[in-house]
């Protein structure tokens, strides 16, 4: 029994590690997912693009610097503002053209989708490139070293993601984005530019998602397919969370998150995968609106 | 002086007001009364910019408000209190009130004096406004539009859904703010209490404008009223409203 415990609470401990760090990693771009669907009431399929964006950016950052705090910190500051402003082109002169239906934004964001896809193909190349981490030590535990970048990514991550609670509860900006999520037309009858905190919303989410894109790249490498998975997961965590609930994205990036690790490490990642989508399901079935689901009057 | 000057308004191609001018003068309260589905609260949301209109002009004083965007016109200082309340449910009584004082800049003397005319919000800041009773909700609707400090103030059927204390209140309310020189464009359907603020009554009936009148010639000749709301005579109405 004391062997089976020995061996075990090490890979339990590493596997709630790893899965924290995915948590807060989830839940920085599900959090641009779920603004973006609780604002603008658009379900943005081509948010996992301005993840690899974020990759993609990083990668050229570190290779133009020849450095890799440099182009780390370079990445870090110009990445989710170039996403940005490709996100408010975006919602300038495709979403807007077909009025943020909810229909056509589906059909327009997997267009928007294939371009960037595309567009990266062209101009990256169809290999996955490594980029190095702006910083390497290992943290000690009892039972094994970790590696220290990734505890600075949820560090990092976790600050980002308090940035944006304060934000969204502490600045005018932030109360315009509620008051427009609840009801834009009597936003509007405050002044409230309606159009403009749409673009910013969106920029927001893009910008969040590539922010997340430049944190990971180090990890793993950046190719222009590895949007579709953090999609994938942003959808789960923000269907179980309740579409456009802030709180319930982040809790259900951590549910997700950590049970990914625990049941990748005992068994298969794609399990976990399995699992989750299963849940989802589950949620849809039982509770459409999600577990915190925010319900309007 | 608010200048509505032969407008048309439609929904999805269907004419839903019909060449409408009127006018609203400083300090004055109008009464707008019509059947459900005359016109009136889309008149309302003409003026504020959230129903495009087909053709005419809507001013306030020099200023072509019909030009502007709809998120433009409450910097000029009309505030909308909709049917309905329509609250921001998930926000705190104390952020919907600030979206009030951001949309002109408002100061803290403008909330006080906001909370003042209705003190039990004062006690509930920090709840949220979906929360509220039907009464506290329906104040903190004109609360929060007056804390954008209005000049004129468009009002669609305050009193809808409130006993009749408060009722009374919101009609108080108004009386306050004629005394202080904010504009009221009124639509509502307790008739009496309308009667009893108003300076000048309108009637609206299938988008169009019928009778212009005062509340005191409709006392002498109450016709209008049952031609356009159905109640024989101010005495009738009471505290009844029409449908």
């Amino acid at each position: 029994m004391d062997t089976w415990i020995e061996e075990t609470l090490p890979m339990v401990f590493l596997a709630v590690l790893d899965g924290t760090v995915t948590a807060f990693v989830l839940a920085l771009i599900a959090l641009g997912l779920s603004l973006v669907f609780g604002v603008m009431r658009i379900v943005n399929v081509s948010h996992g693009e301005f993840f690899m964006l974020g990759a993609v950016f990083s990668w050229f950052a570190y290779h133009w610097t020849a450095d890799s705090v440099w182009g780390f910190v370079l990445a870090l500051l110009i990445a989710p503002v170039i996403v940005g402003f490709i996100a408010v082109f975006s919602e300038r002169f495709i979403l807007r053209k077909v009025e943020y239906n909810p229909e056509s934004t589906i059909v327009a964001t997997i267009g928007i989708l294939y371009i960037i896809q595309q567009l990266t193909l062209m101009g990256f190349g169809p290999e996955a490139r490594p980029v190095e981490a702006p910083i390497y030590f290992r943290v000690s535990f009892p039972w094994f070293g970790y590696s220290g970048y990734k505890l600075l990514v949820a560090v990092m991550s976790g600050l980002c993601l308090c940035g944006i609670w304060l934000l969204l509860k502490r600045t005018k900006l932030g109360l315009y984005m509620r008051a427009t999520q609840q009801d834009y037309e009597i936003a509007t009858t405050f002044g409230v530019p309606t159009k403009k905190i749409y673009a910013s919303v969106f920029a927001l989410g893009g910008g969040l998602a590539a922010l997340a894109g430049v944190l990971v790249v180090p990890i793993r490498q950046a190719d222009h397919l590895m949007g579709l998975e953090p999609l994938l997961l942003s959808f789960i965590v923000v269907i179980i969370g309740g579409l456009g609930s802030i709180r319930g994205t982040i809790i259900a990036a951590f549910l997700i998150g950590i049970s990914d690790g625990i049941i990748s490490v005992f068994y298969e990642p794609t399990l976990a995968k399995m699992l989750a989508t299963l849940f989802v399901v589950m949620i849809l079935i039982i509770k459409p609106s999600g577990l915190f689901g925010e319900n309007y009057q | 002086m608010l200048i509505i000057d032969r407008i048309s308004s439609s929904y999805d191609q269907v004419r839903v007001l019909s060449d409408i001018s009127m006018n609203i003068k400083e300090g004055e309260v109008l009464g707008l009364l019509g059947r459900n589905g005359a016109g009136k609260s889309t008149l309302l949301k003409s003026i504020m910019g959230l129903i495009k209109i087909d053709e005419g002009t809507i001013r306030l004083d020099d200023v072509v408000l019909s030009k502007k965007l709809a998120h433009e016109i409450p910097e000029c200082g009309i505030g909308y209190i909709p049917q309905g309340r329509r609250l921001f449910p998930q926000l705190t009584v104390e952020e919907n009130l600030k979206m009030g004082l951001y949309t002109r800049n408002s100061n803290n003397d403008v909330l006080d004096w906001a909370l003042s005319l209705f003190p039990v919000l004062k006690t509930r800041l920090k709840q949220k406004s979906g929360t509220l009773s039907g009464g506290e909700q329906q104040m903190l609707a004109t609360a929060r539009a007056l804390c954008l400090k209005p000049r004129y103030i468009l009002m669609d059927e305050p009193s809808e859904g409130l006993m009749p204390k408060l009722i009374e209140t919101i009609f108080d309310i108004v009386e306050k703010l004629k005394s202080e020189n904010v504009s009221v464009l009124l639509v509502e359907q307790k008739i009496e209490g309308t009667l009893r603020i108003s300076d000048r009554i309108v009637f609206i009936e299938n988008g169009t404008l019928k009778e212009e009148t005062t509340p005191e010639q409709l006392n002498d000749n109450p016709e209008p009223l049952e031609k356009y709301v159905g109640v024989k005579s101010q005495k009738d109405a009471g505290s009844q409203s029409f449908k």
